[in-house]
């Protein structure tokens, strides 16, 4: 067996794709008869020194991927899987892979990975809770070798980081013995590799200290550490000391006053004045990262006061105090880079690009002030790296300061700036259409003016036909041009006027949106992501369009019509062409989407049927093997449902099908949530006459919301469509009212349970119950029909309603969003017209006093 | 760092994020699409024109009421009671349905007190319910709405309905009383002139139904409760024993303001404290202090926090009570607002004798409270400061210097930059306490530089220069006392010195635990 498994974890590296495929048809067979045997194997085979590391690393990877997938968390089933396998098998495993620690090539330990994916799903369960003092014992024991205690380092590591997010508590015992043995290993190890591993991980262990760092002598401790850490000779160790300080002031702000004076300030200075780019570029990071915290405690102190409310934390300024020394480091970073720069690296150039931005939107004027006299000093400069630093300071000191001062400047520097568009640097080039872009988001009217419009144009034109990095930037100036038109207009528009007739660029977009088409075509419009800008800023010109640039969009609308028919046709041979297409036919049906949305009643009428057709041809095809294709196709069809509105009837039965395959998708959430959408708003839009589908959608509805694997995004979505469903078909709705009930009553149950302070999760709750008030709303007012009265259906609901009353009482006393007071409170109308006094005893006074509170408080218009 | 690259130029907009700002726009226009819909059949469809409202009421009033209001009045002052209360019905309806209810049209139209003499009509409860319920929407309206059933003389009436033998009517009495007393201390204490503590009382020692016993429980604790003035405690005093024989109720909403009734009762002198202590209260709290429900602990903090602002003996009862190990919970909650309830209740307790404070720190509360200061919200901070002052006041210098070695000297210098005199007063009353604490007989004292390294002199230099008197002479007190000899200049931002030999941040013993080296 132990040869078989090496020949298929071999296989599964080939290059050749049916010999991949087969060897992972082997392995899951192999898992599925015998889970236990399977991850022993591997474990064994991970811990053979004799094989190639390739298939030893192979093996880890499919040891960790039986265990916790590629997910963040450990899941249940995942707890149960491992908890199935025999006792025996499980120590077997895991001596084995403790065993292969220090055993491994490279410089990342697969079986540490490992280790931490085990201890992950066992230490929550109150077991293997000596892993981390054992591993501890192993990296600080004299024996150990140089490849062990970078392993054994690197596993605990994980496992505090990881753990950290589910429960540090479950560990917290053990973070003196951590913080000992890491610091004795940084300050004593002879291997410089032990010692860079060692900071790695007390950078991983951080957050899981916090108890230590919250006491002031420990952190003293810890602190004198990682700073003297920053002085060690290795380079490597210095860089991973300096990650530490940035990991630090992100999650420990308050408490590093005493620090910075004597310690940060000085340190990272120094960093980015050394020589080794590295350290450079952690230096700069922690002076992003810094002023990143303070921008969100001045925004939450804003935000408190406007309350009436004092702060509670409030920012200590180290960015104000640090930019004498620290600006014009920067702006002579900005210069470091190379003719031939990756444009997915990212060098000391971007880190302080992207730092003067957040300096700049966190200290504001002072920024501006000190930097504009460098950016007019290098403007012309010989050496296009100070060219490029000038433009690059100009467009990233925009956003903080007094925008009236900037307005200002910009509107003087604008045309001499253009004058520059031709530069014999490409990179210059790209960073000043990218520039132009800035200004068009930031300040669309002046660049609007007609004094600067022809030029700005003109300077767009040529940088949409130069390098793919140049006029990927153009396609973003362009839609924030676009969309700037737009508004300036809708702000100045007549009393009488309700539509957008004629704007500032209503003349140019005859030869803007003929330009993109041009680009879309170009050979290379595959580099720097010029492809799918190009197409949104198509989309953009077709959204933002005045009504006299109506035939404008029907020419683009045939076209991309005519361009979908040729490549839904296409046929493609390699995995390459197969993203190719994927790509382009995001890109056409982006822009038929927006179109759609512009087209008046009668035209689209005329192209509905075509559409429809193109739209079946897409999806059925299985050339594309992309969800996002899919999904794209989804969101078209949604805008034509909603622009047909009940006309769209007679296509019903020729989409359906591929809509209800696309609910069953549940494992693909985007896809899935919009397929949940467009059948809602089928129904909604039919009205009365989607009732002969109702059943198909119901049925897939109600699946998709009990399958286990769904995306958790699609149940709000689903319990919203039944609103759609209720109401097109009114008191026809009964016939699904029993399953109905039954899942609302247990997502009612999930929407109130969990108390969490996690963001994501309120979020997600919110999210819930807005679809489980929706759902609700739908059915009271579907069953008591047009004129709102209590109808027999309606008296046979009485404890299903009860049910309802007491889950909108209990998340009354939860963070309720916006949204959610507005929904409870129609609900509470709704029930009261058409129950009357009845259901008065069924509401706690209190509850409609705090949500009467809730609503008034709300600064939304249409919740009051 | 990889991340950052998204934020460098344009990287960040690439072909992920355009379909999430698609599909965001798909959502947003099928909500607005949806929300339609649903107000379709609510009569108003959201329109950006505003209708004048006269307009607006008077389709209100023509679409959802069989009567207008002219056959309205009419039909309520006929003699006839059948159209009496045909036209109460109206009146009740027109006033409960939709929104911008038309409460001043009726009183303009003068039907208050007519509904009011209609309560006094024992002869037909079916009248009296149906004007209760008229008024009871009437009073729930603003103030001067309120005002209108008062002066019309409804109160009394209205108590008298308590002894109605009909549920609903008793119990739609109930509810327009709750609105009227709970307009302010004015109504409340009226209320309780016209001896509506009695019949509640009574109301709810007769086990009432479910929905009766809340709204009874909910009335009863808001005759009790408000500052200015509290109720007079003669007034409401007898209500103690009925609070805490509730306490043991099955319904959750109704132990809720129970306790919350209670905690009003005593919250103040003395006497107030013991009557709630003498009707056996503290058990049956403590056990709700330990209750998980939120909604419960918080008015249980607040009642035995208040039973503790008394005198030695009274606090005594609730240490011996075991409240304490139940507070190192509550120190650890999740929810901000218990946090702080918590450290208010303890700093009661710290203002109390030495074995009492011992008894705190016994019970390993301490290391709770300094976190409470260094990391809670400020409202936190400011309790938990006031907790661990109270000990410099009156604890023993080895309890002071216990709470020192807890690491206190720090988040207390901490809140010396917020912009509250008050808080800043306590925290240097408390700073000032600790460094008389440790002085030691050789002249030294560690608290000076452990103060220092805290950034806490540097703090209290610049408080010199505040505005408040009180503060200013406060910070000259302790520099002068502690600091004379030093006088450090200020050099700002030192330049960066990478050749530097080490870092040394340590702060010099007492702390316990920590790491071996």
């Amino acid at each position: 067996m132990s040869a078989e498994l090496a020949r298929a974890l071999r296989a599964s590296l080939s290059a050749d794709a049916k010999a991949r495929h087969d060897a992972s048809e082997w392995l899951e067979q192999y898992k599925q008869s015998n889970r236990g045997g399977f991850m022993r194997a591997l474990a064994l085979e991970l811990q053979n020194v004799e094989r190639n590391q390739q298939i030893r690393q192979q093996a880890g990877l499919q040891l960790k991927n039986s265990l916790t997938g590629q997910h963040d968390n450990v899941r249940d089933e995942d707890i149960q899987n491992w908890m199935m396998i025999s006792h025996e098998d499980r120590e077997a495993i895991k001596q084995a892979i403790v065993g292969t620690l220090g055993t491994e090539q490279g410089t990342t330990s697969t079986a540490a990975q490992v280790i931490a994916a085990i201890a992950l799903i066992e230490i929550p369960q109150n077991s293997w809770m000596d892993v981390v003092p054992n591993l501890l014992n192993m990296v600080g024991a004299a024996a150990a070798s140089e490849a062990q205690k970078v392993a054994g380092l690197q596993a605990v590591g994980y496992i505090t980081d990881d753990i950290t997010k589910i429960n540090p508590d479950l560990l917290t015992a053990h973070a003196n013995t951590l913080l000992t043995t890491i610091m004795r290993l940084i300050s004593e190890d002879p291997s410089a590799h032990v010692k860079k591993a060692a900071v790695a991980t007390l950078n991983n262990s951080l957050e899981f200290c916090e108890q230590n760092f919250q006491n002031e002598v420990e952190r003293n401790t810890i602190m004198s550490f990682i700073c003297n850490a920053t002085l060690q000779p290795e380079a490597d160790v210095k860089v991973a000391a300096i990650q530490c300080l940035v990991r630090i002031v992100d999650l420990y702000y308050e408490q590093v006053h005493a620090y910075m004076r004597e310690g940060l300030y000085p340190i990272t200075i120094a960093a980015i004045q050394s020589d080794n780019m590295d350290a450079v570029k952690q230096g700069i990071e922690f002076w992003t990262t810094v002023a990143d915290v303070e921008i969100e405690l001045q925004d939450a102190a804003d935000e408190a006061r406007d309350r009436g409310e004092t702060p509670e934390h409030t920012s200590k300024h180290y960015c104000q105090g640090a930019l004498e020394q620290l600006l014009p480091n920067l702006l002579k970073s900005l210069a470091v880079q190379d003719e031939d720069d990756d444009e997915d690296e990212f060098t000391v150039s971007k880190a302080a690009a992207v730092c003067l931005a957040s300096l700049s939107e966190c200290c504001g004027d002072p920024v501006f002030n000190a930097c504009v006299p460098f950016v007019e000093q290098n403007l012309a400069n010989s050496d296009w790296r100070f060219r490029d630093a000038s433009v690059l300071a100009f467009g990233n000191i925009l956003r903080g300061p007094t925008q009236e001062t900037v307005k200002a400047v910009t509107n003087q520097a604008l045309l001499p700036l253009l004058g520059f568009a031709q530069d014999p640097s490409t990179i210059v080039q790209d960073s000043l259409a990218w520039m132009l872009g800035v200004i068009c988001d930031l300040f669309p009217d002046i660049v609007l003016q007609p004094a600067v419009l022809p030029s700005v144009l003109g300077a767009m034109s040529q940088g949409l036909q130069s390098e793919p990095r140049v006029a990927v930037n153009v396609c973003h100036a362009l839609c924030f041009l676009v969309e700037g038109a737009y508004m300036v207009a809708l702000d100045n528009l007549g009393q009488h006027e309700e539509e957008v007739n004629t704007n500032a660029l209503s003349s140019s977009l005859g030869q803007i949106l003929p330009a993109l088409f041009t680009t879309i075509d170009r050979d290379d419009v595959m580099e720097s992501n010029l492809r799918s800008a190009a197409y949104e800023a198509l989309a953009a010109g077709l959204q933002f369009s005045p009504s006299d640039c109506y035939n404008l969009v029907i020419q683009a609308i045939e076209s991309v019509l005519s361009r979908l028919q040729s490549t839904v046709t296409m046929s493609v041979s390699s995995q390459d062409d197969m993203r190719q297409f994927a790509e382009v036919m995001s890109g056409l049906l982006s822009v038929l989407q927006t179109g759609i949305r512009r087209l008046g009643q009668q035209d689209l009428q005329m192209v509905a049927g075509s559409i429809v057709e193109l739209l079946v041809q897409v999806l059925s095809s299985r050339q594309y093997d992309s969800s996002s294709v899919v999904e794209d196709a989804l969101v078209t069809l949604d805008a034509l449902v909603e622009g047909c509105q009940a006309n769209f009837e007679p296509f019903v039965e020729r989409v359906k099908p591929f809509v209800l395959e696309a609910i069953r998708q549940v494992q693909h959430g985007d896809t899935c949530f919009v397929a949940v959408g467009l059948a809602g708003d089928i129904c909604r839009q039919l009205g009365e006459k989607c009732l002969p589908h109702c059943p198909d959608f119901m049925n897939e509805l109600l699946q998709a919301l009990m399958a286990s694997e769904v995306d958790r995004k699609v149940k709000p979505a689903v319990l919203s469509a039944f609103n759609d469903v209720a109401l097109a078909i009114g008191p026809n709705f009964g016939q699904f009212l029993g399953v109905v009930f039954n899942v609302l009553a247990q997502a009612s149950q999930a929407a109130v349970d969990p108390e969490d302070d996690d963001e994501d999760t309120i979020e997600f709750l919110n999210e819930l119950r807005t679809g489980l008030l929706e759902a609700y709303t739908g059915i009271v007012q579907a069953m008591a029909g047009e004129s709102m009265q209590l109808t027999p259906a309606l008296s046979e609901m009485g404890p299903q309603l009860q049910g309802l009353l007491n889950f909108m009482m209990q998340i009354a006393e939860r963070e309720m969003s916006d949204e959610v007071v507005r929904l409870s409170c129609g609900m509470i109308g709704d029930l009261s017209q058409v129950f009357g006094k009845a259901i008065g005893p069924y509401l706690a006074p209190q509850y409609l006093q705090v949500l009467n509170g809730r609503a008034i408080a709300s600064a939304d218009e249409a919740t009051r | 760092m990889t991340d950052r690259l998204r934020d460098f130029k344009f990287k960040g907009r690439d072909s992920d994020a355009a379909r999430n700002r698609r599909r965001e726009n798909v959502v947003e226009l099928r909500r607005t699409s949806k929300n339609e819909q649903m107000m379709k059949r609510r009569n108003f469809v959201a329109t950006d024109d505003v209708k004048p409202l006269g307009e607006s009421s008077q389709n209100i009033l023509e679409e959802n009421t069989h009567m207008d209001l002219p056959q309205m009045i009419v039909a309520m002052q006929s003699p006839d009671i059948a159209t009496n209360l045909a036209g109460t019905v109206a009146c009740r309806k027109l006033l409960s349905k939709g929104h911008n209810l038309p409460i001043d049209n009726v009183i303009e139209a003068g039907l208050v007190p007519r509904l009011v003499q209609f309560l006094a009509r024992d002869d037909n409860s079916k009248l009296q319910y149906e004007a209760a319920w008229a008024l009871t929407n009437i009073a729930s309206g603003t103030s001067e709405q309120t005002t209108a059933v008062v002066e019309a003389n409804a109160l009394p009436y209205l108590i008298k309905l308590l002894s109605s033998n009909d549920e609903d009517t008793v119990e739609q009495a109930i509810w327009c009383i709750g609105n009227i007393a709970g307009d302010g201390p004015h109504y409340r204490d009226m209320s309780l002139t016209a001896g509506l503590l009695q019949p509640l009382i009574y109301l709810l020692s007769n086990s009432p139904k479910l929905s009766l016993q809340r709204n009874a429980t909910w009335v009863l604790a808001n005759l009790c409760r408000g500052k200015n003035p509290q109720p007079s405690f003669e007034a409401v005093q007898n209500a103690i024993p009925t609070f805490v024989s509730l306490l043991a109720s099955d319904d959750q909403d109704t132990v809720v303001d129970a306790v919350w009734g209670l905690s009003y009762l005593c919250d103040g002198e003395y006497r107030r404290i013991q009557a709630v202590i003498d009707a056996g209260a503290i058990a049956p709290l403590v056990t709700l202090l330990a209750s998980p429900v939120s909604q419960l602990q918080l008015p249980a903090i607040r009642c035995l926090g208040n039973l503790v602002t008394g005198d030695d003996m009274q606090t005594q009862q609730v240490v011996d009570s075991g409240a304490l190990p139940i507070f190192a919970r509550l120190l650890a909650s999740h929810k901000e607002n218990i946090r702080k309830e918590s450290c208010w209740a303890l700093s009661n307790i710290t203002a109390g004798t030495q074995p009492q404070i011992q008894a705190v720190i016994d019970h390993n509360l301490i290391p709770l409270i300094v976190k409470a200061l260094a990391d809670g919200d400020f409202r936190t901070q400011k309790e938990a400061a006031w907790a661990l002052a109270n000990i410099t006041t009156s604890g023993t210098i080895h309890q002071i210097s216990y709470i020192v070695g807890q690491g206190c000297i720090k988040p207390l210098v901490d809140l010396l930059d917020r912009d509250d005199s008050k808080i800043i007063l306590v925290c240097m009353d408390a700073i000032g306490r600790i460094l008389e604490a440790g002085k030691q007989p050789d002249g030294s004292n560690p608290v000076c530089e452990w103060l220092e390294e805290a950034g806490g002199v540097s703090l209290i230099e610049q408080l010199q220069d505040h505005e408040n008197e009180e503060i200013y002479n406060k910070a000259l007190e302790i520099l002068e006392t502690h600091f004379a000899e030093e006088d450090e200049e200020d050099t700002g931002m030192l330049v960066p010195d990478a050749s530097g030999t080490s870092f040394n941040f340590a702060t010099p013993v007492l702390a316990q635990g920590g790491f071996d080296f």
